[in-house]
């Protein structure tokens, strides 16, 4: 076996072993690190390999909060069939949008993802008083059932972004990583050699947003309350963003470094010296573009594992 | 011979431009077909026309008897039409061994291993063997041009279209570019050379097709079209006609 | 009816306003093919100019908008300088989240400078409205509508008219041929940020005397001269007059006869229309990336 495989493995096996050790606030902290972890890796799938820059990766996170809130209290279901159906809307809701907006580029691409967010926010918060049906609660926020397992969700998240990270490892090493990347790089020759480039970014993007319905569902049914503003709150999409740039897009391990890095800090920080926090990451976003525009992964690999690669 | 590749009054225009005007070829299997014009004749248009990346105002184009107008470009290089381009584009942040996979993978429809080695058959079939894990910023421009052919070649393409793919080459690189077209149709890949070097597409095409301002002012024999009073007016102006 | 009436006037009125402060980003856009995304913290900080100005020095708001472009034309110069044109050029996810990382800054240094608070403050003169049978015309906002259309075709003047002007525009045709030609490229950028930076703090002057202000107001503004920008096709200056026009009265009718709320959902799904179906704004006029 080689090293990574061993250093895989033994990591794997502490995250697994570690609420046997520590409680409360570790494993509360631990939670909340691998959850955005898991987010960032979802919203690198596509807007890292592929560069198609999604300003709207949050809607697919509420979706898949409201959804978790009709299955388990509207049809009194289990959090697995809310899981379930959490992924598969988001997933086909992105299908939908998908197909259309990833026709544009650039700045149009990130707007038009944002817009529909934004949009779908404000259709949840007034839908029950436009139409008068009662379905989302609107501004006052729904609630759960309580589940005060600690364990449970801290196991329920490292599943998630395992899965996530699977998939990510998985289309690093097939043609399908391959063409994201050709797409970011030239999609005209990219589509030139063979490769069907609409569908290929749709998947990316359906099954990011898949995952994100899913850690949206769970995330919800932990918190127990959610509200249109808490969960479709665009400053999750720019944490995704933010922590992946940080790490470095387009690489497997780069979100998860970019990620577990900033959240650590923001919990030392954000509590005690939130602006100061705020303007900090604005400090280091603006570094990071002029000095290491390739993220700590891709600096890293850069200058030390395969020189040979830089040009 | 067996028709492969046929082009039907094909025009095309942006705004008040006509690009082409009712263009129109055949290209039989094992053929070489040079174009060649002045710079503006369209011939950059009519391969993007084939490629499907810009659909015709009118016209048809048929490939194996079935008609491809209105497909997407990458079932066009399924189907089996490859090309490259004027300006060579590799994917600059995928290595020269990847760039050619991809295309084996997707072009040809291999999986990834299987596809793995046939890039490197077809790098080193290229020469390019040596450079297969390098980015392709990293090797001269002659090497970039046989790059370009070695990933057209990867998508297991029937016809070749070549875009100036010797433009900017030393006269011995471009003896060798051409010994590795003859190659190519030796196999039984048909080509389209649209070339400026009009030496080295005389010397290699079967027939040769002359457009001028997007429409077709004359196809023969190399000889033939050498000798065309028009072609010598396209290119040099009405007073030596 | 006079109810619909109303409300027409005062989207219009708004769309002059969205107009205002989307033509400086508008013309950055169209020239350097930066999406600024620190737009709204320039809105926020001519704002502030203006805010303080009267509060200390009781110096009135119409004459602190000379004052006002001042500062911002200065900022946005160091701005360019500095951090922008490094990235120009570049990917334009580069730009967009450099100015993103902009934007984090100054609104949060504001914060800790001017603490959350909402802000507003009386102007003398703009309390009153011109009043027609049922119908009012606030003031300011009139003010502001007749600026952002001087504003618009002062920079169309600029552009069209004057030395300065013809460098930009050969700049945002082809900058390789503008430096070929003897164009300095980079001072060209900074003064386009400058002069568009400039603009935008007279629109956010103008917006603290009929809106709150406080410093994370920003964002908002960036969201809205995007829409507007879109709507009237990205980098084109004349569409920013339409594009305001037309979101201020949609987003104006929609809260009048729909809900409030819904005037945003409604925005947003206008503008992804838009997007998908002419990208090139409803005229037709804008550039792609």
């Amino acid at each position: 076996m080689n090293l990574r495989i061993v250093t895989g493995l033994a990591g794997c096996a502490l995250l697994i072993a570690l609420p046997l050790f520590f409680g409360g606030y570790a494993i509360r902290l631990a939670t909340l690190t691998i959850m955005w972890v898991g987010l960032a890796t979802c919203w690198n799938l596509l807007s890292g390999y592929a560069r198609y820059i999604d300003f709207g990766s949050v809607v697919y996170f509420g979706i898949g909060s409201y959804v978790a809130f009709l299955v388990m209290v509207r049809l009194e279901q289990s959090f697995w069939v809310a899981l379930l159906f959490a992924a598969v809307l988001s997933g086909l809701i992105a299908l939908i949008i998908g197909l259309p907006t990833l026709r544009l580029k650039g700045a149009y691409f990130a707007i038009a993802t944002f817009a529909f967010a934004e949009a779908m926010k404000q259709v949840v918060l007034e839908w029950d008083n436009l139409t008068g049906i009662s379905v989302f609660g609107g501004s006052h926020g729904v609630t759960f059932p309580i589940n005060t397992s600690s364990e449970f969700f801290y196991y329920v998240f490292l599943a998630l972004t395992t899965g996530i990270l699977a998939a990510t490892i998985l289309t690093e090493r097939s043609a399908f990583g391959y063409a994201l990347k050709a797409i970011a790089q030239d999609e005209d020759a990219a589509e030139g050699v063979g490769v069907n480039t609409a569908r290929t970014k749709v998947q990316a993007y359906a099954i990011g947003a898949g995952f994100l319905g899913m850690f949206g569902a769970a995330e919800s049914y932990w918190l127990t309350y959610i509200t249109p503003s808490s969960v479709f709150d665009v400053h999750i999409t720019i944490q995704m963003v933010i922590m992946t740039l940080l790490g470095g897009m387009g690489t497997v391990l780069g979100p998860a470094i970019g990620a577990t890095f900033l959240y650590l800090v923001s919990e030392m920080l954000w509590a005690r010296f939130l602006y100061v926090y705020m303007a900090l990451v604005g400090l280091i976003i603006i570094g990071v573009i002029l000095f290491m525009p390739r993220g700590i992964v891709g600096s890293l690999r850069g200058r030390f594992l395969t020189p040979h690669r830089e040009a | 011979m067996a028709l492969l590749l046929e082009v039907r009054k094909v025009t095309c225009r942006f705004g008040a431009l006509e690009a082409l005007s009712e263009v129109e070829f055949q290209l039989q299997e094992g053929e070489i077909l040079g174009i060649i014009g002045p710079n503006g004749a369209g011939k950059t248009t009519l391969f993007n026309v084939i490629t499907g990346s810009i659909g015709p105002s009118s016209g048809e184009v048929i490939f194996e008897g079935r008609k491809i107008t209105g497909k997407r470009p990458y079932r066009i290089c399924r189907l089996g039409i490859a090309r490259t381009s004027q300006i060579a584009r590799p994917f600059p942040g995928l290595t020269v061994l990847e760039n050619v996979l991809i295309a084996s993978a997707y072009g040809k429809g291999l999986s990834l291993e299987r596809a793995r080695s046939e890039a490197r058959e077809i790098l080193t079939s290229v020469g390019l063997a040596a450079a297969a894990d390098v980015t392709p910023t990293a090797i001269s421009l002659a090497s970039r041009r046989r790059l370009e052919l070695a990933r057209a070649l990867a998508t297991g393409p029937r016809a070749l279209l070549l875009d100036e793919n010797m433009a900017g080459l030393t006269s011995g690189e471009i003896e060798e570019m051409l010994e590795l077209l003859k190659g190519l149709r030796d196999r039984g890949i048909s080509l389209v050379v649209v070339e400026h070097i009009i030496k080295a597409v005389m010397g290699i095409s079967d027939r040769i097709m002359v457009l001028d301002h997007g429409h077709k002012i004359a196809e023969g024999k190399p000889q033939e079209v050498a000798s065309d009073p028009h072609v010598v007016e396209a290119y040099l102006g009405r007073q030596y006609a | 009816m006079s109810l619909t009436f109303q409300a027409l006037i005062n989207g219009i009125l708004l769309g002059g306003v969205y107009a205002l402060y989307s033509a400086g980003f508008c013309l950055i856009f169209g020239v350097m093919g930066v999406v600024n995304i620190a737009h709204g913290e320039l809105v926020m900080l001519g704002a502030f100019t203006t805010y303080w100005l009267f509060i200390l020095g009781h110096v009135d708001p119409l004459i602190s908008l000379p004052i006002s472009f001042a500062l911002l034309f200065c900022f946005g110069y160091v701005l360019q300088r500095l951090l922008i044109n490094r990235v120009v050029g570049a990917p334009p996810i580069m730009s967009y989240i450099l100015t993103f990382g902009i934007h984090l800054v100054i609104a949060n240094v504001a914060l800790l400078a001017w603490t959350a608070d909402f802000r507003t403050f009386a102007v003398p003169w703009a309390g009153t409205g011109l009043a027609w049978g049922s119908l009012v015309i606030p003031k300011a906002r009139l003010v502001t509508f007749v600026l952002a259309g001087l504003v618009v075709g002062l920079l169309y003047f600029l552009l069209s008219r004057t030395r300065a002007g013809r460098a930009i525009r050969a700049t945002a045709q082809d900058w390789e041929m503008a430096r070929l030609v003897g164009i300095n490229v980079k001072a060209v950028y900074a003064l386009t940020f400058a002069l568009g930076a400039g603009v935008t703090g007279v629109a956010g002057s103008m917006i603290s005397t009929f809106f709150v202000i406080h410093p994370q107001m920003g964002l908002q503004y960036t969201i809205v001269a995007f829409c507007v920008a879109v709507l009237g096709g990205m980098g084109y200056l004349p569409g920013a007059l339409l594009g305001g026009l037309l979101l201020g009265v949609v987003e104006s009718l929609c809260a009048a006869l729909l809900s409030p709320g819904l005037s945003v959902a409604v925005t947003f799904f206008i503008l992804f229309l838009v997007l998908l179906m002419r990208p090139r704004g409803l005229l037709g006029r804008g550039m792609l990336e």
